[in-house]
């Protein structure tokens, strides 16, 4: 049995004489990933996304979900999908939206949601309009409303646009639940501190075409050091044969390559200092989106 | 879906006013036939007019102002209900839940009907009952009213629907208010050349057939009218001269309704193929 959720195929897309996404793009996501698709404004991220919802017609190439194709609605069953822009009806309060959802979804139970709600910090609004909310706790109910239940698959385009800080910590929680459970999540987000809260795989999409895709751990680079966490830094300096610079409650030690790094954390457990942590100077995801976009705008 | 749709289309505010203008007009009806005794009226003209002769001129009348506000409220419902889903991103998530697109065309798209047919037969119906209670008659034929009520909307509606994912939702009223004047006009012109045999040949008639042949809006609504009027009514032949009642052929009757299927059909195409 195959473990791919998501197999799209050298699709291309076209909106008038724009392109939103090359000729042969190609991406495979496994069960129960948690992916992100990272780009720039107008990268061909949210068309990616609809094209394997089957909003977006590519104009060639295949595209399934779960084995079955986008035009299939069974292929659907279990999938939510939260846009980055909506707009509800005024009149509904988020219980009535829920209703709506479900009379054609039939997958969850009120009281999952109820859950959700309150998880999202906005139980107590599921009786106010929506048309009387802020645009933050609109938001907040439609990340509860399309994650509540226990959705195998969950597509998610921005979805901590209006938050708070205290919104988006929630929404990464939630995500993460999600992520545990062994959903397949996909978001599309430019809070790239969110994302590598979240996600452990990353995608990154520029000018239509697919430029790097694996997990973050693989992407991100070795940046030549290594930091030991201690509230001794100077003292483990000196231990250390006066190797490294002191930076506040830490040591930065260079180091050649990542082979010298077991022979390093030898040395500092020889070295008889208290320390909290060792580990290896690797880019942020920050640095790997500037890293790779950056090499993208050179090469194009 | 078509819940949804529907429970969506019933909380505008248009429906509101409508209903509103609605009851103002059944009342107003009602006041002005209450009125128009035809004892009174027999005796104050001396025209022998019957209670049918008066149901007749009533609800002649009033199938005009009637036929106006159901097609309004048609082509405004119509040409909203896809336009504002799309524009509100509503519509992503309901073609993303697991129901096929043709579920999420006929189900949006079949609510704004079922609202106008319903306000048809119940500004129709009533209008009809508050008539027979001062002036009692029996209509020509129940069921043809009955039955071409829908077919009438469908074609407008089909028409609004159609244009709304090409131009647009104002563009698109716009389009099927000027259409369907033109289309009434030239129905209008097609009956009254009808008691005129020797306009047959000529290139009016001709052109006034083709235009409602190609938009047949108000041949339906002439068979609700044809079912709904008196029968023994000697206002009948003279109204039906200047282009009020008088016979259709029955593919006439049937036609608008094809023709709205085929546009349902050609419009759900589009839709097929439309990024949402």
């Amino acid at each position: 049995m195959t473990n791919i959720a998501i197999s799209v195929e050298g699709i291309s897309k076209r909106f008038g004489r724009t392109r939103a996404l090359t000729d042969n793009f190609s991406i495979a996501i496994s069960k129960g990933q948690s992916l992100a698709i990272l780009g720039a404004n107008g990268a061909g991220k949210t068309t990616l996304m609809r094209a394997v919802l089957g909003l977006t017609i590519p104009d060639a190439g295949s595209i399934s979900l779960y084995g079955l194709s986008p035009t299939d609605p069974c292929s659907r069953t279990g999938v939510r999908f939260l846009p980055e822009r909506i707009s509800f009806p005024k009149w509904a309060t988020p219980l009535q939206m829920y209703r709506q959802l479900e009379r054609v979804r039939c997958e969850g139970r009120e009281m999952d949601f109820i859950h959700r709600a309150d998880n999202m910090a906005c139980g107590d609004l599921l009786n106010r309009k929506l048309g009387k909310m802020s645009k933050g706790q609109r938001q907040r109910i439609a990340v509860a409303l399309m994650t509540c239940g226990n959705p195998h698959t969950v597509f998610l385009d921005e979805p901590s646009s209006g938050l708070d800080p205290a919104g988006r910590m929630l929404v990464r929680s939630t995500l993460a639940e999600l992520a545990d459970q062994g959903s397949t999540v996909v978001m599309n987000s430019h809070l790239l501190g969110e994302v590598e809260k979240v996600c452990d795989w990353a995608a990154f999409v520029h000018k239509g075409a697919l430029v790097a895709h694996d997990r973050l751990d693989d992407l991100s680079q070795f940046k030549g050091s290594a930091v030991v966490e201690t509230q001794k830094p100077a003292a483990m300096k000196a231990a250390m044969n006066n190797l490294g610079s002191v930076k506040e409650k830490s040591l930065v030690y260079p180091l050649a390559s990542e082979d010298g790094f077991a022979e390093l954390t030898e040395r500092i457990a020889k070295s008889g200092v208290e320390f909290t942590g060792i580990q290896l100077h690797k880019e942020s995801l920050e640095d790997i989106f500037m890293r790779i976009m950056e090499g993208e705008t050179d090469v194009s | 879906m078509f819940l949804n749709a529907l429970e969506q289309m019933t909380r505008k505010k248009l429906i509101l006013i409508v209903a509103i203008l609605s009851v103002c007009y059944l009342l107003l009806f009602w006041r002005g036939i209450a009125s128009a005794d035809p004892q009174s009226l027999r005796a104050d003209s001396g025209i022998p007019a019957s209670n049918a002769d008066l149901a007749y001129a009533a609800l002649s009348i009033a199938g005009s102002m009637l036929s106006v506000m159901v097609w309004g409220l048609t082509i405004v419902l119509g040409a909203s209900i896809l336009p504002d889903e799309m524009e509100a991103g509503r519509m992503s998530i309901w073609a993303a839940l697991p129901q096929s697109r043709l579920k999420v065309y006929t189900s949006m798209t079949l609510a704004p009907l079922l609202v106008s047919v319903v306000f048809g037969y119940l500004l129709f119906g009533l209008t009809a009952l508050i008539t027979s209670i001062y002036a009692p008659f029996t209509p020509s034929s129940i069921p043809l009213a009955v039955l071409s009520m829908p077919v009438w909307l469908s074609a407008t509606w089909a028409f609004v629907i159609l244009f709304s994912m090409i131009a647009g939702k104002i563009p698109a009223m716009l389009i099927t208010f000027v259409l369907e004047g033109f289309a009434v006009g030239m129905g209008n012109m097609v009956e009254l050349a009808k008691g005129v045999p020797e306009l047959h040949e000529s290139t009016f008639y001709t052109v006034a057939r083709t235009v409602t042949f190609i938009l047949p809006f108000e041949r339906g609504y002439r068979s609700v009218q044809m079912g709904l009027l008196p029968e023994a009514s000697m206002l009948e032949e003279a109204l039906a001269f200047m282009g009020f009642g008088g016979a259709l052929p029955l593919w006439e009757i049937i036609y608008p309704g094809v023709w709205a299927a085929l546009l349902f059909f050609i419009g759900y195409r589009i839709f097929l193929k439309k990024d949402l």
